[in-house]
């Protein structure tokens, strides 16, 4: 159990999380998303006490997690890949880190073990690839055998069968009844592996919910038309009460009409059209829409897909 | 408080409560740390080599000279097996920095930290295991040092561990560069740089003293007397320098234990 109650940290004058609360619960994956600068990461140094909040307050399991006594059986967090030194090979790395608690040598063995990290343990870290730092750092985050894990960008430079491993691996480790908590830019991952999800967006919460809640608030089943004469037929589906967004000049995404009826309305008004398909949405889109909104400096309001733009707007931006 | 809290979170297990972490287990991390980079042994071997190529240098030149008298107390064979130590310290202080500079450029900081996230016994480990380390390899070295000039030196000249002052001039020497390598941990941990940290303990060390007691003005020359290379005493013939023996290394102490509460009020308080 992670508790996050208004956490602000400032580094400088630049605010990088401001005022966030959510709660990570045990026995479920929860995601951590939000763009690059979100603030993923400074909140979840301040989880493990690298950094200092501001103000507001975090604990882990009921308290701060510079006050447990055995931290490392708490919470295992991998933050950076690269919080190894160079010069130490990946066994040595463990064994230092395992000292610290008086973690047995085979438990040391055994996180090389699940890492399929054996081939490699006595290279030197400099030479590993990021895949393989990624697979140290996550060993690190298991060693202490730890009720809660915290976990950065996981799958940041694996390969394939890596990337079906650690979701595998945060999914057994839910399963038992532990605290797990990721952040991922890959959102196709997150919808595949995360339970729930936390949404941050320039150091703000955007949402907090389960994923299936936040794909079924995205703007649902749309049609995406490519038209040379995209604002007059813009004029024509307004009056169906279509919802209609534009990113770019000629590119529309119609919500709430048929691609049939789409079709047959520009072929009787003779507008020609260079693409007319169906596209369902996904997290990945459900979550544009919220961090557009942050980035944008749009007003915020309750509801969650509010980032789409008006039609208006689409016939402005040509 | 711990034990409040623990009760209530229900899911601990008897098995984390094993794995605490403790000030013997930091510094056991901190052992396994410093033996298993490269850079230690190599700067262990380099300090060795110049304490016994000093005093055998040292020698062979005494033995080709007739000294008749040194204006000292001591037969010169005392002081010949401490004479790499100026040169030795240097490698000493550069393994200090090192030890920590090297946590904060590659990021293993994080990891230390997040371990063992009350940080200032983590960081007094270190200063441990390096003192420790420094002493003990030291201790050997000047021994060896001691031994290998007697056999050198013309007879006239050699000196026996039972002379006065002969014991505690090489133990003096160990505790010197033991002392010196925490200094340098400290320096290290405050400016978190590798190369910084060796340019200013090199500057306080080596530079400064030269220079400001030849600076014609009073008060400058007392500064220039009270800096950490004053530690230098207590491997040294007594009176022969400007503070009598357990005064001047004192002052190196000072040094060291200001050094340590800034470094351990820094890390503390600042974000890693």
């Amino acid at each position: 159990m992670i508790e996050v109650q208004n956490l602000t940290k400032r580094y400088g004058q630049k605010t990088a999380v401001d005022g966030v609360s959510f709660t990570v619960r045990p026995g479920i994956v929860t995601g951590f998303l939000g763009p690059n600068g979100a603030g993923k990461s400074t909140t979840m140094r301040a989880i493990v006490g690298l950094d200092r909040p501001t103000s507001g307050s975090v604990t882990v399991n009921g308290k701060p997690y510079a006050q447990h006594s055995s931290p490392l059986t708490q919470v295992g967090a991998l933050l950076d890949a690269k919080a190894v030194h160079t010069g130490r090979s990946a066994y040595n790395h463990l064994r230092a880190m395992a000292a610290t608690h008086g973690i047995p040598l085979s438990r040391v063995n055994e996180v090389i073990e699940m890492t399929g990290l054996e081939s490699v343990a006595k290279k030197r870290v400099g030479g590993f690839s990021l895949g393989m730092g990624q697979r140290l750092g996550i060993a690190v985050a298991l060693l202490g055998n730890p009720r809660t894990l915290l976990l950065d960008e996981p799958v940041n430079g694996l390969d394939p069968e890596g990337v079906v491993w650690v979701r595998q691996l945060t999914r057994a480790l839910a399963a038992e009844g532990r605290t797990v908590f990721l952040s991922s830019h890959l959102m196709s991952e997150m919808a595949q592996t995360a339970d729930h999800v936390v949404v941050i967006g320039r150091g703000k919460i955007l949402a907090d919910a389960p994923v299936s809640d936040i794909v079924a608030r995205a703007k649902g089943n749309g049609v995406r038309v490519r038209s040379p004469q995209a604002a007059q037929l813009v004029e024509l589906l307004r009056p169906t009460g279509a919802e209609i967004t534009s990113d770019e000049p000629g590119l529309l995404y119609i919500n709430g009409a048929q691609s049939a009826q789409i079709g047959e309305t520009a072929a009787a008004a003779g507008i020609v059209l260079h693409e007319l398909s169906p596209v369902s949405s996904t997290l990945e889109e459900a979550y544009m829409e919220l961090t557009a909104d942050s980035v944008e400096y749009h007003s915020a309001t309750a509801s969650g897909a509010k980032a789409t733009t008006t039609a208006a707007h689409a016939g402005g931006t040509r | 408080m711990s034990t409040e809290t623990l009760s209530r979170t229900a899911a601990t297990t008897p098995k984390d409560e094993r794995y605490k972490v403790t000030f013997p287990r930091l510094v056991k991390s901190e052992i396994i740390k410093l033996t298993t980079v490269r850079s230690t042994i190599w700067s262990l071997a380099v300090m060795v080599f110049i304490v016994l190529g000093f005093a055998a240098l040292m020698s062979f030149a005494l033995r080709s000279q007739d000294i008749s008298d040194f204006g000292s107390e001591l037969p010169l064979g005392a002081s010949v097996a401490t004479f790499g130590i100026s040169f030795g310290q240097l490698v000493i202080v550069v393994l200090g920095v090192i030890s920590i500079g090297s946590e904060y450029s590659t990021g293993m900081i994080r990891s230390t930290l997040s371990a063992a996230p009350a940080r200032i016994p983590a960081l007094l480990a270190k200063m441990l295991v390096i003192a420790i380390v420094s002493f003990v390899v030291s201790l050997v070295a000047l021994f060896a040092a001691f031994f290998l000039a007697q056999a050198i030196l013309p007879s006239t000249q050699t000196a026996s561990l039972g002379d006065p002052q002969v014991l505690r001039m090489i133990v003096g020497g160990a505790l010197f560069l033991a002392v010196m390598a925490m200094f340098a941990v400290a320096v290290g941990a405050i400016v978190r740089n590798t190369a910084a940290g060796i340019s200013i303990i090199v500057g306080l060390v080596l530079i400064l003293p030269g220079i400001l007691v030849s600076i014609p003005w009073e008060w400058v020359k007392t500064i220039g007397r009270y800096l950490p290379d004053s530690g230098m005493t207590v491997f040294s013939e007594a009176g022969t320098m400007y503070h009598d023996v357990w005064t001047g290394f004192g002052i190196l102490v000072i040094w060291t234990v200001v050094a340590t509460v800034i470094a351990s009020v820094l890390i503390k308080r600042r974000d890693a």
